[in-house]
């Protein structure tokens, strides 16, 4: 439908598992290795016991019946019925309990997690009486939330009462808060049940979740490759079944990176639309907090029950919130008539570093995806205006010197004293330099250093004041652009996911991922990252939305209709295929014939 | 103003950062924060005349609340997170002393 004209001589397959087209033999040899064929990843061992057992063990729950478990995963195996809304419409009815729902992915969680690395605490015993409350309040007929009965992930520097929260740090890992974030407790009045919190970058630095102070996470479309970061952890479980939503953080496209490289949907709200209280904080001025999920309208859900004002936090926005899946239920909504497309086309950008993978071809993909999108968008009668970013290296520079400089502020209260490790030491500055010596990893030393640097005496005006004006002028030419636009369009990352430990050896490789993402962050403007295709080696791609500030409806409108009319959210990566289509559900052991 | 890094000039900001680092992290960390000036120098390339500093993104209204003391009920379980903890004071090491303890 939407493929571009190819040349007559050009011989192209199609495979049917993933439905896309791939030209040329030797990609089409490569992609059938590591699409249909039985790969290691479906060989999942199940050595510890299993959750069916953790529920016959405890006092307060029925025994399940022998083929529940099978009954459950045909059933929520089906794209269709595993989103957020029919999941909280399927209990409401009736027909689905809390408690088999919980138990559904809590198992795919104890199946998948082991290869995968996406959760650093899972809280089974709560997350089942969680469910069980709700099944109570169901059968007395009691108003339910508009996420009832949903499970969610989520990332781990989002406070939780009684669960561990360690923001992916050591020198966090004995940390119990008491008290939830708002957002969590949005979430919980919502009827949301929390099944466990996900693995990061350390205090959200990083860009691929191999700077966890645990262990790396690895992407579910293949494994030795990067999930991306920080919200890492929580675009691995969205894109691999373990939990329908997640929520997420994102300073510098720490949301929109991760959904990219994973193939899932992640927004980054307006700063000051979601509270930001309960947040482990990194930057004040950049953090915002947002959700992940499998499509458009399930983020426009979560995020009506996450926004709007806070009095516990002083840079929330006392907007009122509009009522966004009324609008995108409204018809007419294929139709975007009326919407001016600023799609960034820029020769420049494309011979930036971080363009190209190791193999040198991750540009054709990419812009071969990125072309077929804006086309897309085109049938749906928008009106499209070439433009030019020209500030992409400036803005990343710029945000290299506030986001640690504003880091160095807000980690100067890990010292070891009122909560967290704490070193042997004699002396007052002993304890803190060895406890944050010992507590804190490499990369987010590297940043406090950065940022302490950056605003020591004599280097304060020529790095962070000029940071702030470069701040000061990508807001104003933002501003200029959205006097004619609508929204801005451009690929979310460089490129797809990259392998294990590519990026490791230089820091400033790893700040290049976050090239796209920054310049919406500096400004404080929403964007959404949404799937778009994947690259020869069938690895997913993402195309960033972003819109004017407070402007999150129209990114929801335009994503929608663009899902409506292509179907790359729908496809999921081979483990959650082969778990699902395992028929064999009372075995420890799911080994399949290579 | 191209800036290089030595160790010394590294070992001062983890003084200043209150953060120990080990011999070979430091030797580490001077390469990385070359790069890294690399990269923050790009910033130079943009004419910045008569832009102000960015304070704030958004139209921030100072937030006050009314003047009324709220209670936090969970205040207890607060100490008991803390590594040291006795008679309402969290306990730590030697802080006044004669000469500062340093790392050289």
């Amino acid at each position: 439908m939407f493929w571009r004209t190819l040349a007559i001589e050009s011989t192209f397959f199609f495979c049917p598992t993933c439905r896309i087209i791939v030209v040329q033999n030797g990609r089409w040899i490569r992609h059938k290795r590591t699409c249909f064929q039985r790969s290691p990843l479906s060989r999942l061992y199940c050595q510890t016991t299993k959750v069916s057992n953790i529920v016959k063990a405890s006092s307060f729950l029925p025994s399940p019946p022998a083929d529940f478990l099978h009954r459950n995963k045909k059933q929520l195996a089906d794209v269709e019925n595993s989103t957020i809304l029919s999941i909280a419409e399927t209990f409401k009815r009736g027909e689905w309990k809390a408690v088999d729902v919980v138990i559904e992915y809590l198992n795919r969680i104890h199946e998948m997690d082991k290869l995968l690395g996406a959760f650093l605490t899972v809280d089974a015993e709560r997350a089942l009486q969680k469910a069980q409350l709700l099944d109570e309040k169901w059968k007395n007929g009691e108003h339910l939330g508009p996420l009832a009965a949903v499970p969610v992930a989520v990332k781990d520097n989002l406070c939780t009462k009684g669960l561990l929260t360690t923001a992916g740090s050591r020198i966090l890992e004995n940390f119990i808060p008491r008290y939830d974030a708002t957002t969590v407790s949005r979430l919980e009045a919502a009827d949301a049940i929390v099944v466990g919190k996900t693995n990061m970058d350390e205090f959200g630095m990083g860009s691929s979740t191999e700077l966890s102070g645990f262990h790396p996470s690895k992407n579910p479309w293949d494994p030795s490759r990067v999930c991306g970061g920080s919200s890492g952890g929580s675009a691995a479980a969205v894109a691999s079944g373990m939990a329908p939503f997640a929520l997420g953080s994102d300073t510098g496209g720490s949301i929109r990176q991760p959904a990219s490289f994973c193939g899932v949907c992640g927004l980054k709200p307006t700063y000051g639309k979601v509270s930001r209280f309960g947040l482990v904080a990194f930057s004040s001025s950049l953090d915002t907090v947002g959700p992940m999920a499998s499509s458009v309208i399930e983020l426009a859900t979560i995020f009506q029950v996450l926004a709007g004002h806070d009095s516990m936090d002083s840079t929330s926005l006392s907007d009122k919130v509009p009522c966004y899946t009324d609008m995108l239920q409204e018809k007419g909504a294929l139709d975007l008539k009326g919407i001016t497309l600023g799609v960034v086309y820029d020769e420049r950008m494309l011979s930036l570093e971080g363009f190209r993978n190791i193999n040198g071809t991750g540009v054709e993909d990419l812009m071969r995806c990125f072309q077929e999108s804006i086309r897309v968008l085109t049938h749906l009668n928008v009106k499209v205006v070439p433009i030019s970013l020209s500030f992409l290296e400036e803005a990343l520079a710029a945000y290299y010197v506030i986001a640690p400089s504003e880091a160095s502020s807000n980690l100067a209260r890990y010292d070891g004293v009122r909560f967290g490790i704490r070193q042997y030491a004699s002396h007052i500055s002993e304890l803190y330099q060895k406890s944050r010596g010992m507590g804190l990893g490499s990369e987010v030393k590297r940043r406090i250093l950065t940022g302490t640097f950056a605003l020591s005496t004599g280097y304060y005006d020529a790095y962070y004041r000029k940071a702030l004006q470069v701040r000061q002028l990508i807001s104003q030419q933002f501003e200029n652009l959205f006097q004619q636009l609508d929204i801005i369009v451009c690929p979310t990352t460089p490129c797809a996911a990259f392998e294990l430990g590519e990026k490791m050896e230089d820091p400033v490789k790893m700040y290049m991922e976050d090239l796209l993402t920054i310049p919406a962050s500096l400004a404080g403007l929403p964007a959404v990252s949404i799937p778009m295709g994947f690259d020869s080696d069938h690895m997913p791609l993402g195309l960033q939305l972003i819109g004017n500030r407070q402007r999150e409806d129209i990114l929801f409108r335009v994503g929608h209709a663009f899902q409506l009319a292509t179907n790359w959210h729908r496809h999921r990566p081979l483990i959650y295929r082969n778990y699902v289509s395992t028929t064999d559900t009372t075995t420890h052991n799911t080994s399949l014939p290579s | 103003m191209r800036l290089e890094f030595d160790e010394q000039e590294v070992k001062k900001i983890c003084q200043l950062a209150q953060v120990k680092v080990t011999q070979a992290e430091l030797k580490q960390l001077a390469a990385d924060f070359n790069s890294i000036v690399g990269l923050i120098e790009k910033m130079n390339k943009l004419d910045l005349n008569g832009i102000e500093a960015a304070e704030y993104i958004i139209n921030a209204h100072n937030a006050l609340r009314e003047d009324i003391p709220a209670n936090f009920q969970e205040r207890e379980t607060l100490f008991n997170s803390a590594p040291a903890f006795t008679d309402n004071f969290y306990e730590v090491p030697k802080i006044l002393e004669d000469s500062q303890l340093s790392e050289s």
